[in-house]
């Protein structure tokens, strides 16, 4: 591959590399994402190597390893194209017979397809509801994809709309179609991105900056990771074009440490792309310079913040800085520097390429577009999943996440990640865009979604919030260093027990300061969690604070665990598996839990026969008297 | 002052030149060849040319020369990637000011500029901005902050971080007030917020009260007694902050929070000091969150420490010598 030096030259390519491959040759995807190679994807498209070496079939067959496809709950993920016939939990020992099967004999594996509720088992990826009911403007190329290599990206129409913004369209005209989308920041803010390059194209300075924000750091949440890692190129295009718009000629790229393949491909991308000269001087022909730089993040919460991270680009500790002047105007080395979040990035191609009236068509009137959510927690599809604004909490979680497992009730969603809040089922209807979610107390963030069943307790979510932030506080100003910490032994003592009414003023107090005084956006909204489980679970925080009572039965100090004496079938399998030998009994001799002795670890309940039940999570009940020791089992 | 001419054909060096030297304040203006540079000379007056020793066109030598046979006076700095002794000499004879082998560091490029020209006429902005800080107007010169502005009038904005002699931290938030624009208000940190003409500035409102008292409360329970928490304990009317002689006595806190010390408040004031004012960086920060603590820093410290300990005296809680002492033990065992 030479050096392209024009749109036609671009096109070329595409034909050519078409015209090497057959649309109909099978061609087995593997999953590579991080949740599948942690499934062990790796050895699974080794065997496929393997196997199909063995069947003489390399010539017939193409492998491929792609980025995540999102339905990581079923991971290792296998598409075999050109059916996309969709395999789930494939293991290295399923291969030999999908490659008989399968790829020889061109029948369906009928055990690793996916199965419905009724039973009905669905072959198509398409059609499995996990991803029927997504949008995938975004995602939907990871599965497609070998990241490692352009040419994929390139056939899928890869770098056309970085051609049409360069040699078709003037810098102002990109901005303004970028503008006219309403394209909003998918980092936390949702600040409109237009309007944003435009401040940094207008800032007094030569030189000026364009950075993608991909220090991804809330808990739970790996949507950058896997765009990143998946389709690198299409966030590389999003660049490019920002950068001509925005008139910067030097990137950066601030990825966090722990991500090491998505730094890895990112690496190989910026490498390929310089290659084919959609990278660096006069690009495809243009007389446009640009080049990118890939900045590793130590690790720290506080460094996705603007001016935290650009301190940090700069080789200083990441720690954001007091000035009233947006870092749009003064940011890396004191130059107009804009910040976007992966996401952001990746919407500009396709807002090129479409135009910003097809992007309009797609959200609600505040909020334009998708947004790829990370959908965990107790919901039955953990995954990534991709669907266009203003879709209902009820449809992502029931429709897509195929609701809460193990018939449990569903209690709440906390979205926004650590900044953001929970919401209650009485919202599963709400529509979820930018304003919307702000209106009940939470915000998009980045797009975390933590469901919650039955089974969790309120003060226990906000404490683990609280705790990681806590953790995460650089420590420079006083109220978020201090008050941060004060706020947690708050909610520690009230899941111990040990607090009194006092602690409600301080549950107001604390959050108050800190919202008006913190140095940066991590201690303004530390205390959301704190606030936003008040709001709703109210009657929880009273639970623990007047009556010492957990009502999910979660906060240790507050339980106590107790065999009912009447269901107790002296089977002996919780006395045998009590880790301390805190349980008294004996054959035919009901069971009693030595609560001096208990630790609470909750074993009992998890081993005691569903068809007994006889072990009971008390709370804010003293455990009952019981009938001496020794008393035998009457067994009905 | 007259503008500097940078010739040298390598974009990425010119351009940090001038990137460089304009930050610095100079008007700089640049060539990239050497018939080009000779046009520019005859068509400007410079008062220093920066020259690169090979270009195309005429070479660095060859500009200067032809240049001073018009202006004898003009002054040339050579800087070449290619050093060799003939050059060096030929180019001392031509009288340059120096004759600086590529790399070279850009402070040293900037002081010999600055010898030959003269040191920046800092601008003077005649401009000054007007404001209202609690009910009384104030005149100061454009780009003072509101606590600049209230100390000009005698208001003693409460601050733990602040200090005149280095640059602003924004840490303690205690200098937090109130502006009001029009009908709205907002809270802000006096210590950078830049005043603008018109503006209404609350430096004790309700508010501002509110939170200064919990953020004393907060800081007491790290630091309980340390003088300047005490001072403001007692402005503020807190209660178990207005003596140190309470906590001492009692060995407890009547205050909201329980008192864990390690009485550094975390101002940064020495850290700053020493890497501002000294410039030596033997000081700073390790950890995050409550973990963050400052600590003289070995390698540096047992070189700069011992004839300096300038930062004891801008220590606020006399919290920093026993962390010096830290580093001596380590050093004598």
């Amino acid at each position: 591959m030479g050096r392209l030096n024009s749109a036609a030259d671009l096109e070329n390519l595409r034909q050519e590399i078409l015209a090497k491959r057959d649309p109909n040759k099978p061609c087995v995807t593997i999953c590579s994402g991080t949740g599948c190679h942690a499934y062990g994807s790796e050895k699974v498209a080794e065997a496929f190597v393997a196997n199909i070496q063995s069947n003489g079939l390399q010539e017939k067959v193409d492998i491929r390893r792609t980025g995540c496809h999102g339905f990581c709950e079923k991971g290792t993920l296998v598409v075999i194209f050109p059916e996309e016939i969709c395999y789930l939990r494939v293991r290295s020992d399923d291969v030999p017979e999908i490659v008989s099967t399968t790829l020889v004999e061109k029948k369906v594996v009928d055990r690793l397809l996916y199965e419905d509720d009724d039973g009905q088992k669905i072959a198509h990826e398409s059609e499995i509801p996990f991803y029927k009911h997504q949008s995938r403007v975004i995602f939907g190329n990871n599965r497609l994809i070998d990241p490692t290599n352009i040419e994929d990206y390139i056939t899928l129409g890869g770098y056309a709309a970085l051609a049409k913004a360069l040699l078709e369209m003037t810098p102002e005209e990109v901005m303004e179609e970028v503008k006219e989308s309403n394209l909003r920041g998918r980092g936390g803010g949702g600040f409109p991105a237009g309007r944003k390059w435009e401040t940094t194209r207008d800032a007094p300075g030569e030189r000026k900056y364009v950075i993608v924000n991909a220090d991804e750091g809330d808990p739970g949440a790996y949507m950058d990771r896997s765009l990143l890692e998946g389709n690198p190129h299409s966030v590389l295009e999003g660049l490019i074009i920002g950068a001509y718009a925005i008139g910067s000629h030097e990137g950066f790229i601030y990825v966090r440490q722990e991500y090491p393949l998505a730094v890895g491909n990112l690496n190989i991308a910026l490498e390929q792309a310089r290659e084919l000269g959609l990278l660096g001087s006069d690009i495809l022909g243009s007389g446009f310079n640009f080049d990118v730089k890939i900045h590793r993040g130590a690790g720290a919460f506080v460094s996705g913040e603007s001016s935290a991270l650009m301190t940090a680009i700069e080789g200083r500790v990441g720690e954001p800085r007091p000035k009233y002047i947006r870092t749009a105007v003064s940011g890396i080395w004191d130059r107009p520097s804009n910040l976007n979040n992966v996401e952001t990035w990746a919407n500009v191609p396709l807002i090129i390429n479409n135009g910003a009236e097809w992007f309009t068509n797609i959200g609600t009137e505040g909020s334009k577009g998708t947004k790829i959510f990370s959908l965990v927690g107790k919901v039955k599809n953990t995954g990534l999943v991709e669907v266009p604004m203003g879709m209902t909490l009820r449809e992502v979680i029931y429709d897509i996440g195929g609701g809460i497992p193990d018939g449990k009730k569903f209690k709440a969603v906390q979205t926004g990640g650590p900044s953001g809040g929970v919401i209650p089922d009485k919202f599963l209807n709400l529509p979820v865009d930018f304003d919307e979610l702000t209106k009940v107390g939470s915000m998009m963030g980045s797009g975390g979604m933590i469901v919650m069943d039955e089974d969790t307790c309120m003060v226990d979510v906000a404490r683990y919030f609280i705790n990681f932030l806590a953790g995460e506080s650089c420590g420079k100003c006083l109220p978020c260093r201090e008050g941060i910490y004060q706020m947690l032994k708050v909610l520690n003592r009230i899941c111990e027990g040990e607090s009194s009414e006092e602690d409600f003023k301080l549950l107001d107090e604390i959050p108050e300061v800190l919202g008006d005084s913190a140095l940066c956006a991590l201690g303004q909204t530390a205390c959301n969690p704190v606030l936003s489980t008040l709001r709703y679970f109210r009657d929880e925080y009273e639970a623990h604070i007047m009556k010492k009572q957990c009502p999910a039965g979660v906060c240790k100090a507050l339980i106590n665990y107790w065999i009912e004496p009447e269901k107790c079938q002296a089977c002996m399998i919780c006395l045998r598996n009590c880790p301390v030998g805190a349980i008294d009994g004996g054959k035919n001799l009901i069971h009693i839990i030595d609560q001096e002795k208990c630790t609470k670890c909750g074993t009992c309940l998890e081993v005691c026969p569903a068809r007994f039940g006889a072990i009971t999570v008390l709370s804010g009940v003293e455990v009952p008297e019981f009938v001496a020791q020794g008393t035998e089992v009457v067994r009905g | 002052m007259k503008p500097i001419l940078i010739v040298e054909d390598e974009a990425i060096m010119r351009e940090s030149l001038q990137d460089w030297l304009t930050d610095g304040g100079y008007q700089v203006e640049s060539a990239t060849q050497g018939d080009e540079a000779l046009k520019a000379i005859e068509e400007q007056d410079y008062g220093l040319l920066i020259l690169d020793l090979r270009l195309p066109g005429a070479d660095g030598l060859e500009v200067l020369r032809k240049a001073r046979a018009k202006q004898p006076q003009l002054n040339g700095i050579i800087i070449t990637a290619y050093p060799s002794v003939q050059t060096a000499v030929e180019a001392m004879k031509e009288g340059v000011i120096d004759y600086l082998p590529k790399p070279f560091d850009l402070n040293d490029l900037e002081k010999l500029v600055s010898q030959t020209l003269g040191p920046v006429q800092v601008e003077i902005r005649p401009e000054t901005v007007t404001c209202v800080i609690d009910d009384r107007e104030v005149e100061v010169r454009q780009g003072a902050t509101i606590l600049e502005a209230a100390q000009s009038i005698g208001i003693d904005i409460p601050t733990l971080c602040h200090h005149e002699k280095l640059s602003p931290y924004g840490a303690c938030r205690l200098c937090i007030v109130e502006i009001i624009r029009g009908q709205r208000s907002r809270l802000v940190t006096s210590c950078v917020y830049i005043v603008e003409d018109g503006l209404i500035v609350k430096t004790e409102s309700e508010q501002v009260v509110k939170i200064r008292k919990m953020l004393l409360e907060l800081m007491w329970a790290r630091a309980p007694g340390v003088q300047p928490l005490v001072n403001y304990g007692m402005r503020y009317g807190i209660s178990g902050l207005e003596s140190k002689g309470n906590y001492e006595l009692s060995g407890a806190s009547e205050t909201k929070f329980e008192v864990e010390p390690n009485f550094c408040i975390l101002c940064g004031l020495c850290v700053r000091y020493c890497a501002e004012v000294k410039g030596k960086n033997a000081i700073g920060f390790i950890g995050r969150g409550t973990e963050r603590e400052v600590m003289f820093f070995p390698e540096i410290a047992s070189k700069e420490c011992a004839d300096c300990k300038e930062c004891f005296a801008i220590c606020p809680t006399g919290a920093l010598p026993p962390h010096y002492a830290l580093i001596e033990e380590g050093a004598s065992t």
